[in-house]
């Protein structure tokens, strides 16, 4: 098994107080890794340490064999590192096609320059429709993204995140906030692109979901990593289970 | 001595511009609004004020009515131009904020004239006093000791009073208003009735210090307390009380020393862009009240 | 054409290429800048400095341009650390920091200016004539821009800058882009005006010009080429139709901005086309 991502030793801490905790995750090419913890255990901000949106005081992050610890979002979402955002940040103003051509354009928006030196967007837009078939919503496609309900963007969300054609795809609560019949058909679809060899990293909090579809299991606590394992043997631990029903929570951290 | 003196004088202006700064950052704070058009509060305060002290021969009187004039006019312009734009993106309040300002000082000049008007008789102008060897302007310490004390019984009100804690409170977290028993809408207005008046009372001492009021008196001074609250880093009051004295003193030695390369307003703008590149979040962090 | 409307011509064209150049920076990019006559200053000064050494013509305005543009970067540099509200005052306190600068310079000729500066040799006829082509090149340029990759990914940083990184734009770098084109034509703007007054002061780049330009902009309607001309080219032309509005050309300038924002924030161009939305409405969705 290759590793894909790979955190080692990561840490952060915010005035004082350490929200992440020397972190050691392993991410292998083709799997789908359940992350789950109680509110407040660090899974956002462990996110958002891999994304790049923040930098680790401590600690490397690997994509593949580079490390991207230095590196900026944009960059590292081109490297193959794909998210989709635990509240939806769909470009309003534009379509729902739109929102997605603009990822599959990765390959123009590289520069400002190549940018400015190209038009044409037929080809994009080919893999956007493709994509959002991908996802179920391509009769919205030429809707504009603000007028679409929840359920839809989170779709959105994802159709977006794969036109990057990324290697690892970073799913921030897709389930949230979506009724059961939508979260079991969304999680059917993310079950269909790890099939299809996207290796995915699910943060979730639906645990019946999440228990459904993971091949294995990693559970934060405190900024720590508790366990992290094939699931029932994760969920069975005794820890793990303390640390649920000490927080147990609805909301997201 | 030479240096003391620079010293004073900056701090003068500086308690000016902390003034205005207070006010800004007030209504900043609660609103996300940056109130370019405070500026012409300020003006209106320094006209109401040379035009009731003409009147009726009295500065006692003209304060008390250009503060009035600027809680009224600070409490319109957030009634008819803020409010209904708060859930606007930044850009449109922010440019009707310019327009508003641009508008106003041009309704001064065409109104009173492109020179503006000055006090019939102002007997302190020329009068100093003399502290520890210093000769010091009667109205430069006036300006000084007036912000001093404003700023003071603010600070007082806010820490002692049962309505400052209310207010604290409500900037740090709106919707904790409404168990103080008071609307988020009533703090919003005691925040532009507060910031407003500091702008009149400081209008009316620089009219006084110059001897006059002018149309554009505004545009300098609300370019300066812009860069000072940003500067501070957006909202934090202490960072705009120290970026103002701050200010005010480099800006007094920045005249003397730099002199050849660049004119006095524009010292601003420079601690502004030097400052910003290495603490884009301004020089204190955000402080909530 | 008579030589009172000849004269009016390159103030308009200086005016709509400024607007045009804001468009870029604050329409389709999303930054706002308060201080874009910094950049109008800088083309005017670089060309007028260039013109009095004796450089021809057709090399001091690519020149203006260039300098200007350079300018902008370094501005955009400061875009990147601030954002929003903060980039706002920065940007404002950059206009006061150029016109700083230039009263204390004797090099741009102090409170005075530079004067002097030699004719551009195609009478007011072919200067027109010239600037009216370059107005054009500049509207080309933004519908282009507008369609290109380029604006889709400025279009999608105005929206959410967060988001955009996430699909792998490199938003600063767009941003610097943003600021340098927008700068150039600023400076192209400044370049062109040097040779139709022939002496530069320092008012002519103050506060009230930044403002003024953005009020052409926004009114308008901001991120749109054709709003953002017709913006240009009426508020050129209100004060000069209407002589006795010349008094109080700014209290116009002021109302108008405060009302557009308080009432049709889309600018006017926003508001016909949703008064006519058949045919304006149609023509704007072809063009997005």
């Amino acid at each position: 098994m290759t590793a894909i991502l790979e955190a080692r030793g990561v840490t952060i801490s915010f005035g004082g107080i350490k929200a992440v905790q020397d972190v050691a995750l392993t991410v292998s090419k083709g799997e789908l890794l359940g992350l789950i913890g109680p509110n407040g255990a660090g899974k956002t901000t462990f996110l958002r340490l891999l994304t790049g949106i923040l930098r680790p005081h401590e600690g490397q992050i690997l994509l593949g064999d580079v490390d991207v610890t230095h590196r900026s979002v944009d960059r590292r979402a081109r490297a193959g590192l794909a998210v989709t955002h635990q509240i939806v940040r769909p470009f309003r103003a534009m379509t729902a096609v739109e929102n997605v051509m603009l990822a599959a354009g990765h390959g123009f928006t590289r520069s400002p320059l190549r940018a400015f030196l190209h038009v044409s967007r037929v080809a994009a837009e080919r893999r956007a429709m493709q994509l959002l078939e991908r996802v179920g919503i391509a009769d919205v496609a030429r809707r504009l993204a603000g007028t679409l309900p929840l359920g839809q963007l989170k779709r959105l969300e994802v159709a977006r995140a794969l036109a990057l054609d990324p290697q690892l795809l970073l799913l921030d609560e897709p389930l949230a906030g979506l009724n059961q019949n939508e979260a079991s058909r969304l999680s059917d679809v993310i079950t269909e692109l790890n099939r299809d060899g996207i290796t995915i990293v699910l943060v979730e909090h639906r645990l019946v979901e999440v228990l459904r579809i993971v091949d294995r299991l990693a559970m934060l606590d405190k900024g720590r990593l508790l366990a992290v394992g094939a699931p029932t043997a994760v969920m069975q631990r005794a820890d793990v289970r303390a640390a649920y029903l000490g927080g147990a929570d609805d909301a997201g951290d | 001595m030479y240096y003391v003196e620079l010293a004073v004088q900056g701090l003068i202006y500086g308690s000016m511009y902390a003034l205005m700064a207070l006010g800004l950052t007030l209504i900043y704070g609660l609103l996300r609004v940056l109130h370019i058009a405070h500026a012409a509060v300020f003006t209106l305060g320094a006209y109401v004020g040379v035009i009731t002290a003409n009147a009726t021969g009295s500065l006692w009187i003209a304060f008390p009515a250009a503060i009035l004039a600027a809680v009224l006019a600070g409490i319109a312009i957030y009634r008819l131009v803020y409010a209904p734009l708060l859930d606007r993106p930044p850009l449109v309040p922010l440019i009707a904020s310019v327009g508003l300002l641009i508008l106003l000082e041009d309704l001064f000049r065409i109104v009173f004239g492109n020179q503006g008007i000055a006090f019939n008789e102002n007997p302190y102008v020329y009068m100093t006093v003399t502290i520890g060897g210093l000769s010091i302007g009667v109205l430069q310490l006036a300006m000084f000791v007036g912000s001093v004390a404003s700023l003071s019984a603010f600070a007082a009100f806010v820490a002692f009073s049962r309505t400052g804690a209310a207010w604290r409170a409500t900037l740090g977290n709106p919707q904790m208003a409404t168990s103080f028993g008071v609307s988020v809408a009533q703090v919003r207005y005691l925040n532009f009735a507060i910031g407003s008046a500091f702008a009149g009372l400081a209008g009316v001492l620089i009219a006084l210090l110059n001897n006059y009021a002018e149309p554009g008196m505004g545009t300098i001074v609300s370019y300066k307390t812009l860069a000072i609250i940003v500067l501070g880093g957006l909202g934090s009051m202490r960072g705009a009380l120290i970026g103002s004295l701050l200010l005010g003193v480099i800006e007094s030695y920045g005249t003397v020393y730099l002199s050849g390369g660049v004119d006095r307003d524009a010292i601003a703008a420079l601690c502004l862009i030097a400052i910003l590149m290495f603490r884009p979040e301004g020089l204190a962090k955000r402080i909530a009240a | 054409m008579n030589g009172y409307l000849v004269s009016l011509v390159p103030l308009i064209g200086v005016n709509a290429i400024l607007a045009l150049g804001l468009n870029i920076i604050a329409g389709f990019c999303g930054q706002i800048s308060l201080g874009q006559a910094a950049f109008y200053g800088i083309g005017a000064y670089a060309a007028a400095l260039m013109a009095l050494a004796g450089l021809p013509f057709w090399l001091t305005l690519p020149l203006g341009a260039l300098t200007a543009g350079v300018f902008g970067l370094v501005v955009g540099l400061v875009s990147l650390r601030v954002r929003e509200d903060f980039l706002a005052i920065t940007t404002m306190a950059v206009g006061f920091l150029f016109l700083g600068l230039v009263r204390k310079s004797a090099l741009f000729g102090g409170e005075v200016g530079l004067t002097g500066i030699p004719p551009s040799g195609l009478g007011p006829q072919g200067y027109a004539l010239l600037v009216v082509g370059l107005v054009a090149a500049t509207v080309a340029l933004s519908i282009y821009m507008k369609a290109s990759w380029l604006g889709f990914a400025f279009a999608s940083i105005a929206e959410d800058e967060g988001a955009a990184r996430a699909l792998a734009v490199p938003v600063p770098h767009y941003k610097l882009a943003a600021f340098f084109i927008g700068s150039a034509l600023s400076g192209l703007a400044g370049a062109i005006y040097c040779y139709y007054a022939r002496f530069i002061t320092p008012d002519t780049f103050s506060f009230l010009v930044s403002v003024s330009i953005l009020a052409m902009v926004v009114i308008g309607g901001i991120g749109s080429t054709w709003g953002v001309l017709l913006g240009a080219v009426a508020l050129t032309l209100l004060p000069e139709i209407f002589r006795f509005a010349g008094e109080y050309r700014q209290f116009l300038f002021g109302l108008a901005l405060l009302m557009v924002m308080r009432f049709s924030p889309a600018g006017l161009f926003g508001m016909l086309s949703r008064l006519v939305p058949a045919r304006l409405g149609n023509l704007r969705k072809a063009r997005a």
